[in-house]
């Protein structure tokens, strides 16, 4: 899951959650106040009603009570109009809704004791109003139980419809009590709902990161490679730590090739100034003793000659050396360039091989030339010169008193190919693919001279020419060097 | 992910090994103690009691009763008296009676209330058709029970005065042979009682009066002690018949037949007939205590003495009642001292 998913959509759902359930409370809150309020308004309106009827019943029974004493027709009057609002207030009470059953039964029972208070009532007035004692007293007596009931039944209406206005205020009270506790206990809910959701994302998101904060100074430190926290998850924080874990590995392999490519360099130096001193100590020593001998004045002209042939070899020696460096500075700097024209394979050859004869002579290396007539290319001549030097060099250094050959021949659809074998140790497989690789050697334990840059220089002289060199050998088998130049029109693309 | 739906996983496990925990640890329900010994007239008046111990409603609110059977209101509240009860079923006009000898008892609710559940059975052959033929004429009445208020209320309506008429002192399940035999004129007796008696004399003989203005009233009496000792079981008891009295009102036909199941012996449409005559509802009201008051002034004039009797109110325990079935509570509790200054109240 995207990591803005896992972070936005949970609080995306507590909001939600939060806002629906306030909003329900509200509502419900409000909900229920309006019916809370709508039931006291009712309840009130029933104690009122109840109240008034508690007040004509006293009138009709102080009336009926002075009726039986003092016949006035006033009193019979008072009782007519207080059974008429009665019966209004009676009609009122009956409409209003709710209140329940036991309000229902107690206001049915008090109509049903009210209605036979009126007809003992009926009885006594009648009773009164014919003067007959007997009646007067037994009615009186029924009259005044009747009323009795009928006044107990509206006290208990009076009182129940009391007890309902305080039964709506407990209940707004006790409503509002709940939802307070619902309100707290939501706001508790969200607490530690936020809670959990930061120590979620504490370690969905914090703890990744902190550890692949520790593991990069880990590997700052300790300069390896770590498995970094988080890998392998689906979401950003995942992507992150591949990525992370990969530039590290990238990191460590470009040190570890830095520090190889130090060494080679700091070998190379070593290797380079020993090979350039050689030589120079060589040349140095080579004119002290002619010099020392011209001032005894016994350097005889063959002994000149001699000695000048001998520096002549230390300087082109250098030369040599001087001439690989300035190639490699060349190529590196993408200098090299070339200065084709038409070159005929075979004479560069056999030039070099004639200016390579008192070397041949002196390792004892023979030489077998196999030139094919008119291997002519388009090439740099020069250049050329330089790569069969550098091989044929390379094989009087690794077989020295060995046959070697050189040989040329055309390439099928034009190019050349010149082909150098030795009898030498050979080159194991594994060192193969190297040697032409800068400052590598077919094998440096031997304390064979040399900068490890021949090779090197042969490979980019004939790329440069849109050619290939390549080495067949086997250990003890000598080694067989193949550069193949491509014809006009290859070399023209390459 | 997977690791956090691995740790969501034990989250939950943890919570449903709380819950299961919280709930292990719930107090459990009360054990039943010693039974509360209830003593009531077997009549269909009382007939809460019944319908609460046959349906259920004691057994649920965890009460052990023991309900005893007596031929009168009066008998159970004697056994009361006398402590072999914990709560007795009675009318009024035997607590009326008792309360001057018991000032220790107390009402915690009425059971029912009713104007025709008890009636005047007379002989159609001694010539009686109403309340003004009884003079000279004997009827039977249980001593000190409501029927005695109940006679003495039809009498006076009627203008007959007391020394016109021999009250003879019946039990009340020997109210019916004495009328047949002729050894009273006539009987002043409550259902079912009043059909035996009916149903003694040849058909179309017996004459039935009742009173016009005449409302009896069933409770539950205690004494002080056990509001003290065991207030909360009878807070439990009256939640139960609160129970009975909602399931007579909404469900009457399952109420009857558990009221059915308490009276066997009755034929089904008598019992039926019986419980329609009274309104059964628990309660401590201006009614009750109208009632009540009224009877005590009936002893106070019986007994040729005079004075405003006791206050009643002293004698309602409304606390029980308040605490299972507040709005059965109307009357209002006796008047309390007034606030000195800075009191509250």
């Amino acid at each position: 899951m995207s990591l803005r998913r896992t972070l936005v959509l949970p609080q995306l759902v507590l909001g939600g959650v939060v806002l629906v359930g306030l909003a329900g409370m509200a509502v419900e809150s409000a909900r229920q106040l309006e019916v809370l309020q709508r039931r006291a308004h009712q309840v009130r309106t029933s104690s009122q009603l109840v109240a008034r009827l508690q007040q004509l019943a006293g009138q009709a029974e102080r009336a009926t009570l002075a009726y039986r004493f003092d016949r006035l027709p006033e009193r019979v009057d008072v009782i007519e109009h207080v059974d008429l609002e009665a019966q209004q207030l009676d009609a009122a009470i009956a409409r209003l809704p709710g209140g329940g059953e036991r309000a229902g039964q107690i206001w049915s029972e008090c109509l049903a004791a009210r209605q036979l208070q009126g007809q003992v009532r009926a009885e006594l007035l009648d009773a009164v109003r014919g003067r007959n004692e007997l009646r007067i007293r037994t009615g009186f007596d029924k009259w005044v139980m009747a009323t009795d009931l009928a006044s107990a039944l509206l006290a208990d209406l009076a009182a129940f419809t009391s007890r309902q206005l305080d039964a709506a205020v407990d209940q707004i009270d006790e409503r509002r009590a709940r939802s307070m506790w619902i309100l707290a206990t939501f706001v508790g809910v969200s607490a530690l709902a936020t809670l959990a959701y930061s120590l979620f994302v504490s370690r969905e998101v914090l703890r990744p990161l902190l550890g692949m904060t520790a593991t990069a100074e880990r590997i700052a430190r300790d300069q390896v490679a770590l498995p970094v926290p988080g890998r392998g998850r689906d979401d950003e924080i995942g992507v992150l730590a591949d990525a992370f874990e990969r530039m590290t590995g990238h990191l460590v392999l470009a040190r570890a090739r830095l520090e190889e490519a130090v060494k080679a360099r700091d070998e190379f130096l070593s290797i380079a100034s020993h090979e350039l001193r050689t030589p120079l100590t060589s040349l140095e020593l080579q004119l002290a003793l002619l010099q020392r001998r011209a001032g005894n004045g016994d350097l005889s002209a063959e002994r000149g000659r001699s000695g000048l042939d001998s520096a002549r070899r230390q300087v082109d020696r250098l030369e040599r050396l001087v001439g690989e460096l300035l190639d490699v500075s060349r190529i590196q700097a993408g200098k090299l360039q070339l200065r084709r024209e038409r070159v005929d394979l075979g004479e560069v050859v056999r030039a070099v091989a004639t200016r390579f004869a008192a070397e041949l002579e002196r390792s004892g290396n023979t030489v077998a030339l196999e030139l094919a007539p008119g291997v002519v290319g388009h090439w740099d001549g020069e250049r050329l010169d330089r790569v069969i030097s550098n091989l044929l060099a390379n094989a009087i250094k690794y077989a020295p008193g060995g046959p070697v050959t050189v040989a040329v021949g055309p390439l099928p659809g034009g190019g050349g190919r010149l082909q150098v074998r030795d009898d030498g140790p050979g080159i194991a497989p594994e060192l193969q693919a190297r040697i032409f690789d800068r400052f590598e050697r077919a094998d440096s334990r031997r304390g064979i001279a040399g900068l490890g840059l021949g090779l090197y220089i042969v490979r980019q002289i004939v790329e440069a020419h849109g050619g290939t060199v390549s080495v067949e050998s086997a250990p003890g088998s000598g080694a067989t060097f193949t550069v193949d130049l491509p014809g006009r029109e290859e070399a023209a693309t390459g | 992910m997977g690791a956090g739906r691995g740790q969501l996983g034990r989250w939950a496990r943890r919570g449903a090994l709380l819950a299961l925990f919280l709930a292990a640890c719930r107090p459990p329900a009360p054990p039943p103690g010693k039974p509360l010994v209830i003593g009531r007239p077997m009549l269909a008046a009382v007939g809460l009691l019944d319908i609460a111990a046959r349906h259920g409603e004691l057994a649920r609110e965890g009460l052990s009763v023991d309900l005893r059977a007596f031929p009168s209101g009066r008998d159970a509240l004697e056994a009361l008296m006398a402590g072999k009860l914990d709560v007795a079923a009675c009318f009024d006009t035997p607590l009326v009676l008792a309360v001057a000898r018991h000032p220790g008892l107390r009402i915690i609710t009425s059971l029912h209330h009713a104007s025709r559940n008890t009636v005047l059975v007379a002989r159609r052959d001694r010539g009686i058709r109403s309340t003004e033929d009884l003079r000279g004429r004997r009827v039977g009445v249980p001593r000190a029970t409501n029927a005695a208020f109940f006679l003495d209320t039809l009498l006076a309506f009627g203008g007959v005065a007391r020394e016109e008429v021999t009250q003879v002192d019946l039990a009340p399940e020997a109210a019916s042979e004495a009328l047949a035999r002729g050894a009273v004129d006539a009987v002043a007796i409550w259902y079912p009682e009043a059909r035996r008696a009916r149903e003694a004399l040849p058909p179309g003989e017996a004459v039935e009066i009742p009173a016009e203005v005449y409302t009896e009233m069933s409770m539950l009496v205690v004494r002080e002690d056990l509001l003290r000792e065991r207030g909360p079981e009878l807070t439990r008891l009256l939640r139960a018949l609160s129970a009975a009295e909602r399931l007579a009102e909404n469900r009457p036909a399952e109420a009857f037949a558990a009221l059915r199941a308490a009276h066997p012996g009755e034929r089904e449409e008598d019992l039926r007939e019986d419980w329609a005559r009274g309104h059964p509802g628990l309660g401590l009201t201006n009614v009750l205590l109208t009632v009540l008051e009224r009877e005590s002034r009936w002893v106070l004039r019986a007994q040729g003495r005079s004075g405003p009797g006791p206050d009643f109110r002293e004698f309602l325990a409304p606390g029980p009642l308040a605490a299972a079935d507040p709005e059965a509570v109307t009357v209002h509790a006796p008047l309390p001292p007034p606030l000195e200054e800075g009191e509250s109240p």
